[in-house]
């Protein structure tokens, strides 16, 4: 804004009659005032005023053409939103009040004085430049309005909107126009909101105690185009004039971050019955594995006593046939004994989670090989043991996986042979990987993929006994850890069996 | 099956099969005559507490508490518990003799008090020599507060705590 001082205020004068327009022209002039031109008409002077941007217009009521001074004025006042003083002789009451009715600065009566044509001029430019710095703030004031992101309205004391930005418009599908001075609660038409919000609408009521107490609140809102969006409103009260304070409503589009809220309670609540789902499944597998373990085993345990029982028997006299008969009786009940053993063992390791504990699997080793021992009895094996390292691993669950292989080891080798076991780390494929080798019987690589499923053997029962479920033991540990599990062999040429105990790369620190 | 004389192993067992291989087992190692038996936990503790038919016996702790988990009415760990809260049967060894192998059952039967825990092995060679073992260390080997001085070491106990 220029400083008002220094400002020369801009006049048109609309005057028919050119010796009174030249009169007022040299006038103003005389009073440092700029004439930007005479106008003689409405049509002369909208086309001076557009060309020549006035301060002021000085406008006779009486001017050429079928348009008078009054409809000039109206006509320029909303077009440039020019102050207008009117200039008038001997109109009548009816004019003077339709005159009125366009807003002007000031009537100066004819004929007048210069000093009463500046006062007036004077007082007219001042207040035209008041006016228009308002506006101009006004209008910087509501485009800031625009741009912001957040719905913004202001309400009188009774709730009536007073203003509305665009965003409040976009999020409420009012227009300010259709909006104005409805009430907020028609035009905000909130439909739910917090369950513990008895009233939603009050929010147009907050703020009037301590703003600041305000809590944020969501709504659900339709718009009148009918979409329900999630704001969160908040309203604070501004004082006015006198008792005339006015809120402003802020609301914030809070519909994505709702709506992923949403989605996740969703999704939480579905994974929490999931998960209880699974507890009782799980839970029902227990009770079914104690079922098996405790029933079953008892008649498994009656058939062999019994028999042994009768085996026994004195006053009975068995034929050697008989009692091979009984002795395989009780061979499959043991058999049978352990299968059962076996599958518990297998659905225990299966439920338990492996509990990493930094681990020295030399020592771990040394423990299956010395609870082997007594079993070995006078049976020649060469242990060859190599370096070991230290490993995360659950160290039950890991022995369980030596034990099993080692096992194994010893059983697929004929009994007359000298067995040559071998326990260690490799590299085979670029990551270590433990491993247990024989020179046992083998196997044929094609039957390599049923090794480690359960009740799966490759050998003959009158061969090698066994259950068909230590390696699908060993296999599930092994996962369990994130590790994976491999053989290699050959018919009569030993057996090599590789494990990992963890995702990628495993055991690196050597011993 | 009320004796009149003292009992010395209390057999608490529901499984009849069960029951009659333990006696049996029992019978060929000779190691006791004196056998109790109780068909499920509530009988255990009628006859342990002298209640119900066994109302009228005279009062005498067995040497030696067998018993099964899996029992009808009250269950062993029950059983286990409420012999081990009372002052007098709480001296009494209990060993667990049970089909099953539940880590959980293991747990609570030791944070119970009791004094082993033993799994009916499948072979009938290894259990009647399980049950050798078992009577020859309890009731042989292992030595007891004899039964006079139980009153009397509960009561110093009573005093102390007072």
């Amino acid at each position: 804004m220029p400083n008002r001082s220094a400002r020369v205020g801009r006049i048109l004068v609309v005057e028919d009659e050119g010796a009174v327009a030249i009169d007022i022209q040299r006038c103003l002039e005389e009073s440092r005032f700029e004439v930007t031109g005479i106008a003689t008409s409405m049509e002369e002077a909208i086309q001076e005023a557009s060309s020549f941007r006035p301060d002021l217009i000085l406008m006779d009521i009486r001017i050429k053409g079928k348009a008078d001074g009054i409809e000039a004025a109206g006509c320029l006042h909303q077009q440039f939103g020019l102050p207008i003083i009117f200039l008038t002789a001997h109109d009548d009451a009816d004019t003077l009040e339709r005159a009125k009715r366009t807003d002007p600065m000031a009537f100066l009566l004819k004929p007048f004085k210069p000093a009463e044509l500046i006062s007036a001029v004077e007082i007219a430019l001042k207040r035209g430049w008041a006016e228009q710095e308002i506006r101009a703030r006004e209008s910087s004031f509501l485009s800031a309005m625009d741009a912001i992101g957040d719905g913004v309205l202001t309400t009188d004391r009774e709730g009536r909107i007073r203003f509305m930005n665009r965003a409040a418009e976009h999020l409420t599908g009012w227009q300010q126009d259709a909006g104005l001075g409805r009430h907020a609660t028609e035009v905000v038409h909130i439909v739910g909101g917090q369950p513990d919000d008895p009233d939603p609408r009050s929010v147009f009521l907050n703020g009037d105690g301590n703003p600041s107490s305000d809590a944020n609140r969501e709504h659900s809102v339709q718009s009148r185009d009918g979409v329900c969006r999630w704001l969160t409103i908040k309203a604070t009260r501004i004082a006015g004039a006198d008792d005339n304070f006015v809120r402003v409503v802020v609301m914030q589009d809070g519909t994505q971050r709702k709506r992923t809220e949403l989605e996740i309670r969703r999704l939480n609540e579905e994974l929490t019955a999931r998960v209880s789902e699974l507890t009782a499944m799980t839970h029902e597998l227990e009770s079914f594995n104690y079922s098996i373990s405790h029933d079953l085993r008892a008649p498994v345990r009656h058939i062999d006593g019994y028999t042994k029982i009768l085996l026994e028997r004195a006053d009975i006299s068995l034929t050697p046939e008989v009692r091979s008969y009984l002795d395989r009786v009780r061979g499959n009940a043991q058999r049978l004994g352990q299968m059962v053993d076996e599958l518990l063992e297998l659905s225990r390791t299966s439920r338990k989670e492996p509990v990493r504990v930094e681990t020295a699997l030399k020592t771990l080793v040394d423990e299956v090989i010395l609870d082997l021992k007594p079993e070995l009895q006078d049976r020649e094996v060469e242990w060859r043991i190599g370096a070991l390292p230290v490993v995360a691993c659950d160290p039950t669950l890991t022995r369980q996986v030596f034990a099993n292989l080692v096992a194994n080891a010893l059983k697929f080798n004929h009994y007359a042979n000298r067995a040559v076991i071998e326990i260690g780390q490799t590299s085979p494929e670029g990551e270590p990987a433990l491993f247990v080798r024989d020179n046992g019987v083998g196997f044929d690589m094609k039957y390599a993929d049923k090794l480690f499923g359960v009740f799966q053997r490759l050998h003959r029962q009158d061969e090698f006994p066994g259950t068909g479920i230590g390696l699908a033991t060993v296999q599930r540990i092994v996962h369990k850890h994130g590790g994976k599990i491999w053989a290699e062999a050959e018919p009569e040429k030993g057996a090599t069996f590789y494990f990992t105990l963890a995702p990628g790369p495993s055991p690196t620190q050597s011993h | 099956m009320t004796t009149a004389e003292p009992v010395e192993i209390l057999l608490i067992e529901d499984d009849p099969e069960d029951l009659d291989l333990a006696l049996q087992a029992l019978a060929a190692e000779n190691i006791c005559n004196r056998i109790q038996v109780a068909r499920d936990g509530e009988e255990a503790l009628d006859f342990l507490f002298r209640r119900g038919v066994h109302k009228d016996i005279p009062e005498r702790q067995p040497a030696l508490i067998l018993l099964d988990l899996k029992l009808p009415k009250v269950d062993g760990l029950e059983v286990l518990d409420q012999i081990k809260r009372d002052p007098k049967l709480r001296f009494v060894p209990v060993v667990i003799l049970t089909s099953s192998l539940q880590e959980r059952d293991l747990v609570r039967g030791y944070r119970l008090g009791v004094n082993s825990y033993i799994q009916k092995p499948v072979d009938f060679d290894q259990f009647r020599a399980t049950i050798k073992q078992l009577g020859y260390y309890w009731l042989l080997v292992n030595q007891r507060i004899p039964a006079g001085i139980y009153q009397e070491e509960n009561a110093n106990e009573a005093a102390s705590q007072r």
